[in-house]
Formats: C-alpha cells, structure tokens, sequence
C-alpha cells in the first residue's frame, strides 16, 4: 500500500468534505464564468450603453460578485484543509516526510482543482448560452449578430479560475510548510474566541462609525456641493471603510457580549448558546461580515437595476407627444405625407401632426466645468457658450396648446416634466443671443420655467437647452438666419388602431436613413464650441443603426418614439437588468452557501458540547434551542445589517439627486421594500433548511440509533 | 436510594457477542460515599452509564428512588438526569465559553429556574468548595482541580438524589485529587449528598464509605470502610492484588 493509497482511502472516508469543497468551488467558478461568457459576448457588449454610469455600476456589481465569490471559495478551501489537518498531522507524526506529504497532497489538490474548473467553465459557459439565447429570443434581434461565447470570456473565465488556484495552493502550501505537530493535529478542532474583553463601547464606536461613513461618503460631499458647489473628490469614498468597520465591530459586540442587564432571566436562558458561539467567535464574525457584503451586493445590484427600469418608465410616461424628432433647416427631412403613407401601411393613423420652427442662436452662458486648486466649482461666464434652441412665444402655445405670454427682453427655459435642476447648469445662466449669420445680439433676462417634456433634449443643458423669446424678439433675432441654424422639430400622436410598435421601428429605419451627416452627431456636439475647444474629442459621424432602435447610442438629434419607448425600453434596459439580476443571484447565492455552510461549521462543532449538556439533562427541545440559537445568529444579523443599511442608503442617494423623494420615486422606494422582504424570506428559508440539516447532522443518527436499539431491546432505555 | 438489581448488559459486534455485566446487583443508600472498582474491561463504567441513563440494558432493573429508570420516556430520562442526577466526568465537561459561575449554573439554567435562587445557590456552593475567588475565571483559565471542583459545584446545582461521578481524579495530580475527594466529603456531611464514584485511584477509593469491586461484569466483593482511611486503604490494596491475580497492581 502506497502513500496516495492512504490518500485515497482516507478520500473515500471523508467523501463530505471533499463533497462541500467541491460543490463551492465549482459554484464559484461556474457563477463567474457564466457572468463573464454572458458579459463578454459581443451581442450583450453592442447592446451595453458606451460610458455613461450604467457600465460603470455594472462592472462595480460584477467586481463585488467576483470578490464575493473568491471569498466564499477562499473560506471553503479552508475549511477543507481545517477538516483534513487531522489525518495530515497522523501522518506526519508517524514519520511520513513532509516534502513527500506536500507532493502529494498538492498534486491531489491541483488534479481536483483543474477537473472542477474545466466542468464548472464549460457548464458555466453553457448557462451562458442558454441565457443569452433566451435574451437574444426576448429582444427579437432583427440583425444576424446571435448571441455566442466569445474568447475574452474564456480568457476571463480562466483568469478567474488561475486566481482562485493560486490562492487555494498558495493556502495548501502554507498550511503544509507549518512546523508544529501539535498544531496540525489540532487545527480542526481549534478554537477562535473573541477577546474578552469586548463591551458595550464596541457597539457605540460601530454605530458611530457607520454613521460617520454614511456621513462622510454620501451626506457631507452632497450638502457641499450642493450649498459650496465645491465637489470633494471620490476620496469621499474611503469614509465607507468606516461603514464596513463600524458593522465588523457591531458584529462581534453581537457575538461576544452577553450581559445579565436588566433581564437576568433572559441572560440566563440563552447562556449555553451564547458561551457555544462566542468560542467559534472570529470565524463567525467574519462569516457575517462576507454574508452582509454579498447581501448588500444583492440589493445594490437589484435596487439599481429597477431604479433603472422605473426611471425609463416614467420617462416615456412623461411625453407629451408620442412622436417626436428635429431636423436641421438645411437637410431633406422626411415629409407629413410620408409619414403618413407610412403609418397607414401598418393600419396606424397620424393626429395633431405639428411642425415647429426652431431657431439656433448662439446664447451666453456659465461654464462650471473646472475646480480651483482648493476644490471649488469655478463659473466663467462666457457671451459666446453653444448655439441653443430658440422658439416663439406664439409658436410653442400654438404648437403645445399651453398659453405662454413672454415679456421683450425676457425669456423661459423649457425643462422636462418632474426633472430637477443640478448646479452645472442653470436656466438662468443666459442672458444673451446672437444670430451669428447676421450678427445681432440682443440681451435677455431670464423670466421662468415652462414644464413641457417634447423640447427637453438629452440633459436639456449647453447646446441642448430650449428657451421661449417673444415673438418680436424671436423675429428680430431669427432674421437672416440661414438654413443651417434653423431646425424643424415635429410633433405628433398615433392612434392606438394598427401597430404602432411596427410602424415607430420603421419610422426610426427612415429617419435614420434620411438624415445628413451635419445631423450624425453626438450629443455634446456644438459647432461653436468645436471651433473654440481645439482640444476636445468630438468623436466622428456618429453610428447609427436604423433597425435597431433598443441601442442607446450618444446622439444629439436622437428621436423620441413612445410607442418604441413603451415597448422596447424593456428591451433597452433589458441587459442592464439581466445583468444586475444575474449578479444579485450571484450574490445572493454565495452568501447563502457562505450562511449554510458556516451553520454545518457550527453544527458540527458544537455537537460535542450538546452532547455534554444532554448528559447534564437538557432535553431535545433544550439542545434545539440552542442549536438553532447559534444558527439565527449566522442569519438573522447579517440579513437585517445588509436590509436596513442598504435600503437607507439607497433611498438616500434617491433624495440625495435633489434633496427631495418626488413621486416619482414612491415605485422604486416600493419596489425596493418588496424587495427587501423577498431577501429576508429567502434567507429565512435558508436559515430554516440549515438548522434542519444541522439538526440531523447534531442529533439525527444518534437519535436513530437510540430509536433502534430501544426498538431490539423491548422499549427499554 | 439507588438499586441496581439483575442488571445484563452486552455488546455485539458482527455474530459475537460481549457481554459486559452479568447480573449486577448492588444499593446505594442515601448519604452515602460509594466507589466501585476493577480492573480496565470489568464493567464499572458501563454500568455507571446504564445507571445514567447514557446506555440502554438488556435486562435487569435500575431504580432511583423508587422510580424504575427503564420505563421512563426520552424526556423524562433528561429530567431525570436533570432533577436527581448530578455527574462529574473525567473530563470536567464544563463549557468553554461560560465562567467558572456561570458553568455552576448551567443545571437550573436548563430548568429555566428563577436566577435569583440560582445565582444564590451557585455562590454557595462555590464557597462550600473554596472556588468562590475564580468565579469569573473561564475553564481555560483554571487548573484541573478547580475545574473538577467546579464540576462537583455543578452536580449539586439540583439537589439531586444521586451525583454519579466516572474517573473524577484520572486526570489529575495526587493534589487536586485529594482536593475533589474532600469536595465529595463535603458536599456528603454538609448537603447530605449521595455518590457513586468509578475509579482506579484507591487513595481515592479510600475515603469512601464502601467499594464495591468488580471483575468481569460481575460484583466481585464489597468492602466498608470502618474509620480507619488507613486501614481501609490496605485493605482495598490486598483485594485488588487478589484480584488480579497478585501479579500486578494497576489499581494502585
């Protein structure tokens, strides 16, 4: 019999820890690369907005997944190898070489690690597929570019799992190159209390901290900003190492501290399970710690995603036309009547057909691009900003049916229904337009706000800015304006009769496919800005692409169809969605195994001192009492830490964006309670499925044993 | 008090079967100090632990006073060993992460007793046994001998009927031995506490009122102490010799 003889032996016996390393390595692996498959592809990469916070927040999710899912495996692979120093220690203690000992034992891990990883890629390769062809079927992609696996998804499938190896033989070798016997042998059943001296200022300094963190990363930089109009930097975000501190130490207060207090009789009745946990203390604490990352990774990832999706919901609900789209003066637009034969090709009838005049004058305005040395917002004012939309007074009540009277010599900026103002840019700002063609100015004075969502393009600010003139100021300043900076903007509704979704995709295809380069531009475009602004990017003709209206593309004469909006917003922000809700589930996911895991951990350690206090008369009611006492706590904390901590401050950030909660945003808060409740029924029915297994795992076979043997020996004991 | 009448007990593994006591018969009365003795394989544990309820027999009676163990339910077993029962193991059993006080109360804590009697009768009991000053000490934090005093503390937390105690000195220095033994005086002349110690030690076995020997699963003789420790200590040492066939004294 030779030494992996032994090994495998000894494999075959301890099959259940093998069993539980296996499964969180593979389930990590298979997580991660099913998420990296799924994001890599090129389909789900064209369909993903360039820039803006969306990518941002979604590689943030898809890190924290990540991380979540290294940590779960780290905290398996130690667990494994805690389980199998005992038969190391044996071995080495009678006389079995070390360096021969390491060989093997790193040679099984690394033969066990590499089968996992190739099965757990290639299932999580095929999950991927199968998702994205679900997504590529859900979107009806009318382009042949199907949903594949891409290579930069294995490259990162396998970055991943190298990673995760290294660590792992990184943790075997340490763990084999220790000296002490002695520590070896007992490793397995050693113990982690919580230094005792622990007491009630844990808890205050952690309450304080969390507060100070929230404070710090999301209160403090707003108020400035929002009163000093100075931004802090993203250094503000080292304060929520505060928050993670401030819930480490709630943590272990939770763990540690079990006082007589005011309830003696209660300090009592939880004593034995306090005293069973408190000697597990460190690697409990940071089970919970890990558990709260990934459940506040959960709802952060859900919580943006629906913000999302009802933030895009609302927008489309908020027009005030279901048509709308410009043209420059100098292109050949799509006429009235073909827009009508078009529409009657799909049964679809045009109403309150509307065609606008626009004129584009250079407007003053205040740059708040840049900061002084000190961090303060600096405004420069300038007579020449960007060519901004013009309108008259007459046209727009004509156009909109909403009276207006302007002033000579004043204005109204048009703003978007329900949206807020942000202090880069002011409707005020303006006090002066110029026809550049002929050279007039003439000076204005800001009069007010009109709320009408069809003329609030983009981020309705810079070029993008609407504002009302009166009619003689309109008419004195449009003067020998040419083709070029006049724009006609066209409004109109569909009849709900016929398929408007049809006739909207192909009215998009022609607008498309009609409009002159001078009008395939970004939204940031400013013809007068590029003149003055050498250095910045412009980018080229922007690309657009006629029949695929669910792709968000970054340009300034973008259409707003609501039929398109109502039925393929859903499949605009559908890989966004699918994306946060697969990493949520991946999250979601670790801290469960992480949870139920630790509860088996917990289960079987304390099954020796439930054993002693079973001898010392303590009923089965008793011994379940204190089981699941040790169990809820591996649950309960974490779940209600992440819940609150994360719902304050997302509903913060909500109010944070404007100072107020507007109504808009009652859905989402709703939305994100009922979320909320769902996380904690699925951690409670985690928690009830862990204290079951951990039952049967601490009293089961005894109990059936006992059963047995009471059965052979005639109902004696 | 305690009666161990006809008591069978047998083991088996495969086709064969041990038997490990063969017709047991013995009383403990009330108050009193007993020891049984034997040589390792005679038994004495395995009877400790039918008399405790921890094993099940297969013929025989136990009965504490009066109430006959084997027809009791699995709950009622755990008031038993709860209520009438108190135990001092070899190992102390006691809780890593509870004090010295509070491991003294974790016998009325599964009562759910009110923990103004509790607290009471855990500081006496402390005092009784000269540990009072490491009350606040964890187990970790104490020597064998404090610790198995603690254990003793423990066992009369209840006022049982019975404390039974398995190998109470087998790890510990002569010391902390006679420490513990004199924890057993106490509680017997100031409680009126009824034992029932197994051991090997008979320095030990040397203070109680009776031995009880065994060999082979079978009551082998008993002896009763007169007054004189000394004498009795002899005595026990000539038995044992005799009982293992003179040639060695593993007992001693």
């Amino acid at each position: 019999m030779t030494l992996l003889n032994v090994l495998n032996k000894l494999k075959k016996y301890n099959k259940g820890n093998y069993k539980q390393f296996s499964l969180c390595f593979s389930l990590s692996v298979l997580l991660v690369s099913a998420l990296t498959f799924f994001m890599l592809s090129p389909f789900v990469q064209s369909r993903l907005p360039s820039g803006g916070d969306s990518r941002k927040m979604l590689y943030m999710v898809y890190a924290v997944a990540v991380t979540g899912c290294v940590l779960f495996t780290i905290y398996a692979a130690g667990l494994f190898l805690r389980f199998k120093s005992r038969e190391v220690g044996i071995l080495m203690a009678l006389g079995t070489a070390k360096g021969r000992l390491s060989k093997t034992i790193m040679k099984e891990m690394l033969l066990l690690i590499g089968q996992l990883s190739v099965v757990s890629i290639f299932i999580g390769g095929m999950m991927a597929f199968g998702f994205g062809k679900l997504y590529e079927y859900l979107i009806q992609s009318a382009e042949g570019d199907g949903f594949r696996l891409s290579l930069p998804g294995l490259a990162g499938s396998v970055v991943f799992v190298l990673t995760v190896s290294v660590m792992i033989m990184g943790m075997t070798a340490r763990f084999l190159k220790r000296a002490n016997l002695i520590e070896i042998l007992t490793e397995e059943r050693r113990t982690e209390p919580i230094k005792k001296n622990v007491d009630g200022k844990y808890l205050v300094t952690g309450l304080i901290l969390i507060a100070l963190g929230i404070l710090g990363g999301l209160i403090v930089p707003s108020i400035i900003s929002t009163i000093f109009k100075r931004v802090l930097g993203s250094f503000t975000y080292v304060f929520y190492i505060l928050v993670l501190i401030g819930l480490y130490k709630i943590m272990v207060y939770s763990v540690a501290v079990h006082k007589r207090g005011k309830n003696p009789q209660k300090y009592y009745k939880n004593l034995i399970s306090f005293g069973m946990l408190k000697f597990q203390g460190v690697s409990v604490v940071r089970n919970m710690l890990i558990s709260t990352l990934l459940l506040a990774g959960a709802f952060f990832a859900i919580f943006y995603s629906a913000t999302n999706y009802i933030q895009g919901a609302t927008i489309a609900a908020s027009e005030d036309n279901d048509m709308s789209y410009r043209y420059l003066g100098d292109a050949d637009r799509l006429t009235m009547q073909d827009v009508k034969s078009i529409a009657a090709a799909y049964g679809v009838e045009i109403t309150d057909y509307r065609e606008v005049e626009i004129a584009r004058l250079l407007g003053s305005g205040v740059a708040r691009e840049n900061y002084d040395e000190e961090g303060m917002l600096t405004e420069e004012y300038r007579e020449k900003d960007y060519y901004k939309n013009f309108i008259s007074a007459g046209m727009f009540s004509e156009a909109t049916g909403m009276e207006v009277k302007v002033e000579p010599g004043t204005y109204l900026y048009v703003n978007r229904r329900n949206n807020t103002e942000n202090y880069w840019f002011l409707p005020e700002d303006l006090d002066m337009a110029e026809n550049t063609d002929t050279g007039i100015k003439k000076g204005l004075i800001f009069a007010g706000t009109v709320e009408y969502s069809s003329f609030f393009y983009d981020r309705g600010q810079d070029g993008n800015a609407s504002y009302i003139l009166n009619d003689e100021d309109f008419a004195e300043l449009k003067k020998g304006l040419s083709n070029k900076f006049q724009m006609t903007q066209v409004l109109f509704n569909v009849s709900d009769a016929g398929d408007t979704y049809a006739f909207s995709k192909e009215l998009y295809a022609r607008y498309c496919k009609s409009v002159p380069d001078s009008m395939r531009v970004m939204a940031a475009y400013d013809e007068y800005r590029e003149g003055v602004d050498a250095g910045y990017d412009y980018g080229g003709l922007t690309t657009l692409y006629p029949k695929r209206p669910e792709i968000e593309v970054d340009w300034k004469y973008s259409p707003v169809f609501v039929p398109l909006l109502e039925r393929s917003f859903v499949l605009t922000y559908a890989t966004l969605l699918l994306i946060f809700v697969f990493v949520s589930v991946i999250c979601l996911v670790s801290a469960g195994v992480i949870g139920y895991t630790r509860s088996i951990t917990v289960a079987v350690k304390s099954k020796r001192v439930l054993m002693d206090v079973k001898k010392l008369g303590a009923g089965q009611e008793y011994l379940n009492r204190i089981l699941k006492e040790q169990i809820k706590k591996i649950f309960v904390l974490p779940t209600a830490a992440a819940t609150i901590l994360m719902f304050i401050y997302y509903t913060m950030i909500l109010w944070q964006n404007d100072g107020v909660i507007s109504s808009n945003e009652y859905p989402m808060i709703g939305f994100n309670i009922a979320v909320c409740l769902i996380v904690v029924l699925y951690q409670y029915t985690l928690y009830c499925s862990s204290f079951r297994k951990s039952q049967m795992l601490v009293f089961g076979a005894g109990t059936a044993v006992m059963k047995k043997r009471r059965e052979r020996d005639g109902e004696r004991i | 008090m305690l009666k161990v009448e006809h008591l069978f007990k047998s083991y088996k593994t495969g086709r064969i079967t041990y038997e490990v006591l063969k017709d047991v018969c013995f009383e403990v009365k009330e108050g009193e100090f007993a020891a049984v003795m034997g040589a390792s394989g005679s038994g004495k544990t395995t009877m400790l632990n039918c008399i405790s309820c921890f094993h099940p027999y297969d013929k025989g009676e136990i009965t504490l006073n009066g109430i006959c163990l084997s027809r009791l339910s699995e709950e009622e077993i755990a008031k038993v060993r709860n209520e009438q029962l108190g135990f001092v193991f070899q190992d102390f059993m006691l809780l890593d992460g509870l004090t010295v006080f509070e491991n003294v109360c974790v016998p009325k804590v599964i009562r759910g007793e009110d923990y103004k009697l509790m607290e009471k009768k855990a500081g006496k009991l402390l005092r009784l046994f000269g540990i009072e000053h490491i009350a606040d000490k964890y187990p970790a934090e104490i020597s064998g001998g404090q610790k198995q005093r603690a254990a003793v503390a423990r066992s009369l937390m209840n006022d049982p009927l019975a404390i039974l105690a398995d190998e109470p000195t087998g790890n510990l220095d002569s010391r902390s031995s006679e420490a513990v033994i004199q924890a057993f005086i106490e509680a017997k002349k100031t409680l009126g506490a009824t034992t029932l110690m197994v051991t090997h030690d008979t320095f030990s076995a040397s203070y109680c009122d009776r031995v009880i020997m065994m060999k082979d699963g079978k009551v082998h003789s008993e002896l009763t102490n007169n007054g004189n420790r000394k004498a009795f200590l002899e005595d026990l040492l000539d038995v044992l010799r005799k009982l293992n066939g003179g040639e060695n004294d593993d007992a001693a």
